[in-house]
């Protein structure tokens, strides 16, 4: 499954490129769509999980708190502190519990952030731009470009999303 | 997946998060006494 991100100038073309995609069997739950926050996007469906950065702060909460967690565990097997003995269990308990708490320390903060992968689009989505998303398979992907120059020859295609950044800006 | 669903899935993911968290804490207690 790839992204595909396209630029809408305004409302009536990102509703009659919805409405094609729709007709051309994806589901709304494969539509996202993206505006500045005065726009009123009405029947068109929301941007979803996609409009804020919880999912990749989570990702990288869950990989670094493992990490730092393993790190501290394996310390604790090494040195261990005032004579507590660790083993390998208290090794992968610590790091479970690093991982935990990463998740929900930088969750919680990620969330509060618009996405870092959108941080592309930004300016345009400020300019009054309509920024819509549908999820297409990778063999679908040069059919769907296609249909819609075809159809809707205003709309930008900008191809697939950008992954999101190790580091957001 | 609209915004209400991520919402949910966002609040589940935190508290499973938490649970483990404070499963692992309450463990290390336990066998610390």
């Amino acid at each position: 499954m790839k992204r595909l991100c396209l630029l809408s100038p305004d409302l009536e073309h990102a509703r009659a490129v919805v409405k094609d995609l729709k007709e051309a069997g994806f589901d709304e739950k494969h539509i996202y769509a993206i505006a500045r926050s005065d726009m009123p996007l009405a029947d068109l469906p929301d941007a979803g999980p996609e409009n804020d950065d919880f999912l990749p702060a989570f990702e990288r909460g869950i990989a670094l708190g493992g990490a730092a967690g393993l790190f501290a565990g394996l310390v604790a097997l090494a040195f261990p502190p005032a004579g507590i003995v660790v083993g390998g269990g208290g090794v992968l308990l610590i790091g479970v519990m690093g991982a935990s708490l990463g998740g929900l320390l930088t969750g919680m903060a990620g969330a509060a952030f618009p996405s870092s992968r959108l941080k592309a689009f930004e300016k345009d989505i400020e300019a009054g731009k309509i920024l819509i998303m549908v999820d297409v398979l990778r063999d679908q992907l040069d059919e769907v470009t296609d249909l819609i120059e075809l159809i809707e020859p205003a709309i930008e295609i900008e191809g697939i999303e950008p992954p999101a950044p190790l580091i957001p800006k | 997946m609209r915004r209400s669903e991520a919402a949910k899935r966002n609040a589940l993911l935190l508290l499973a998060c938490a649970v483990v968290f404070l499963s692992g804490a309450a463990i290390i207690a336990a066998t610390l006494g």
